[in-house]
């Protein structure tokens, strides 16, 4: 018969004791934070990445239409989707994320131990304490650049991973005989529920409108990884086929860069990152951020992610993020 | 990192090569790459692995260990390339002695752990997020709460680990001899830092 050990007499002092060491000890291994950060890589140069995430994207494809094949028959598209999905999920991040930190083919800042410890001191949520910040609580996503947007790693966890989530809310209100239109912005909105909530703001203090975008692009990925007009995949004459490769410029834009589309932040994070975003000011007019900045500026869109925000922003629901843009705060300090 | 093969550590300084030679300042620039070429190397590099192995330690307090501490490894293989700065995924096999104030315990099994080492270290210093199932061999003595406070056990413990805390839960069952009447299954349960 199952029965529990006796319970042990009180010992307070060695259990405070205890206690001490092992948030003490937390406190020493703290992680570098769970947040990106796109300010640090200003004015550092950064290779290109697009076709080597692509490539890996595709390799990925490639070998989902390779394991139905072995399979030889039809599927549902949700299968295949699902199939996709579960192919690079693990543990907390999605594997391309895992992939594009590690691999020395992915030009990435920060990368390499001493570029990290750098970076660890001069990050823009580096001012937040490592034990309280629930944010920092995690590794950080390094700055990659696609088709001349720079964009943390995050996002491809978010595009890739998070996006099913989103999908799947999609695919949910589309069963029900909701319109495409009304299940995009129920999808988009419990996004945003979540991204508010446990995914974001709640937890770390910040709201990254940027990963909204990520996980809305996503959403359209999924979408049109086996379905529709132009699907990635396809099930043509008892063979499943790679139709037509994943191209990331199909999703990326400007506003994946959290330098330059700004996040949210509840008071207590705002008053730690203010100071270390102003030391960027001067940034502003180095050529490459400058240049970089004219030209996101031209590709700028209103994208349905600002959409939804204006509106929430109008019903009072979320400050308005233009306060915390780069541009705002070096304007602020300079009157 | 540890175990790392020679022939991987070729590929991954050859791999090197690639994102060094774009960032060259000055000269004569190198030719780029086809889209072929770079899904090869992409391939490569996601595909050529090696096993590493990387130290674990954990300070908990649990029932029926009381305070302990425990060293171990974690066994994984990932691709030979990555140089885990940032995170790692480390999946496989896992192993762990770990003595305590009112026992020992020997656990082995398997665990996913997300985490990074410190530079030049060998030891698994910042762990995420993870879990590990492990059978387990444990013996009580001294100031053992069980009855008897001698005996031996074994069963199972399952850890989920977050960045600052660790918890367990497992069940043992007795095997060695102890008088009539004693338990002879007991529930297991702890809290503590690391892996």
């Amino acid at each position: 018969m199952p029965a529990a050990a006796r319970p042990a007499p009180p010992r307070f002092g060695s259990t405070v004791l205890f206690v001490t060491l092992l948030f003490g000890l937390g406190g020493a291994g703290a992680a570098p934070g769970l947040e990106t950060d796109q300010f640090f890589a200003w004015g550092r140069h950064l290779e290109d990445m697009t076709e080597v995430l692509n490539a890996r994207v595709n390799l990925e494809l490639d070998r989902l239409v390779a394991e139905l094949n072995r399979e030889g028959r039809d599927r549902r598209c949700q299968k295949v989707r699902f199939r996709f999905f579960k192919r690079h999920r693990m543990l907390f991040f999605d594997g391309f994320e895992t992939w594009s930190v590690n691999s020395p083919l992915v030009s990435r800042s920060p990368s390499g131990p001493e570029e990290m410890r750098e970076f660890e001191q001069r990050y823009i949520y580096g001012g937040t304490s490592p034990l309280f910040d629930t944010g920092r609580w995690m590794p950080p996503s390094p700055t990659v650049e696609v088709n001349g947007v720079r964009l943390g790693t995050d996002k491809l966890t978010h595009f890739l991973g998070t996006a099913w989530y989103y999908h799947r809310w999609y695919r949910k209100a589309r069963a029900r005989g909701v319109t495409p239109a009304e299940a995009e912005d129920r999808a988009v909105h419990r996004g945003l529920q979540h991204e508010i909530t446990i995914l974001g703001r709640a937890v770390s203090g910040v709201l990254s409108l940027a990963d909204l975008e990520a996980n809305y692009e996503g959403m359209w990925f999924y979408e049109h990884l086996c379905a529709g007009d132009d699907p990635h995949i396809v099930y043509d004459e008892a063979v499943w086929r790679l139709r037509r490769s994943f191209d990331l410029r199909d999703y990326v834009t400007p506003e994946w860069d959290e330098s330059y589309q700004p996040n949210i932040y509840v008071r207590r994070k705002w008053r730690k990152v203010k100071p270390r975003m102003l030391g960027y000011c001067p940034m502003l007019e180095h050529p490459q951020v400058r240049a970089r900045r004219q030209e996101y500026a031209k590709r700028d869109r209103v994208t349905e992610t600002e959409k939804l925000i204006d509106e929430m922003v109008a019903a009072g629901k979320l400050p308005d993020p233009s306060g915390f843009s780069i541009k705002s705060v070096c304007r602020e300090a300079a009157n | 990192m540890p175990n790392t093969p020679f022939a991987a550590g070729a590929l991954v300084l050859a791999l090197h090569a690639l994102p060094a030679g774009a960032q060259e300042v000055g000269g004569a620039a190198p030719a780029e790459p086809s889209s072929r070429e770079i899904a090869d190397r992409v391939q490569a590099d996601v595909d050529e692995t090696s096993l590493r192995w990387l130290g674990i330690t954990r300070v908990r307090y649990s029932i029926p260990l009381e305070f302990s501490a425990g060293g171990g490894a974690v066994l994984a293989r990932m691709p030979a390339g990555y140089d885990c700065t940032t995170f790692c995924e480390y999946r496989g096999f896992v192993a762990q002695i770990e003595p305590g104030s009112a026992g020992g315990q020997l656990g082995i099994g398997y665990a996913r752990v997300i985490a990074t080492p410190k530079p030049r270290s060998a030891f698994l210093n910042n762990v995420y997020v993870g879990w590990s199932a492990r059978a387990v061999l444990v013996r009580t003595w001294g100031a053992s709460e069980l009855d008897p406070a001698r005996q031996t056990l074994a069963g199972f413990e399952g850890q989920f680990a977050l960045p600052r805390l660790s918890f367990n839960l497992g069940v043992l069952r007795r095997i060695s001899s102890a008088h009539e009447g004693a338990d002879r299954y007991v529930y297991t349960a702890g809290i503590g830092w690391g892996f």
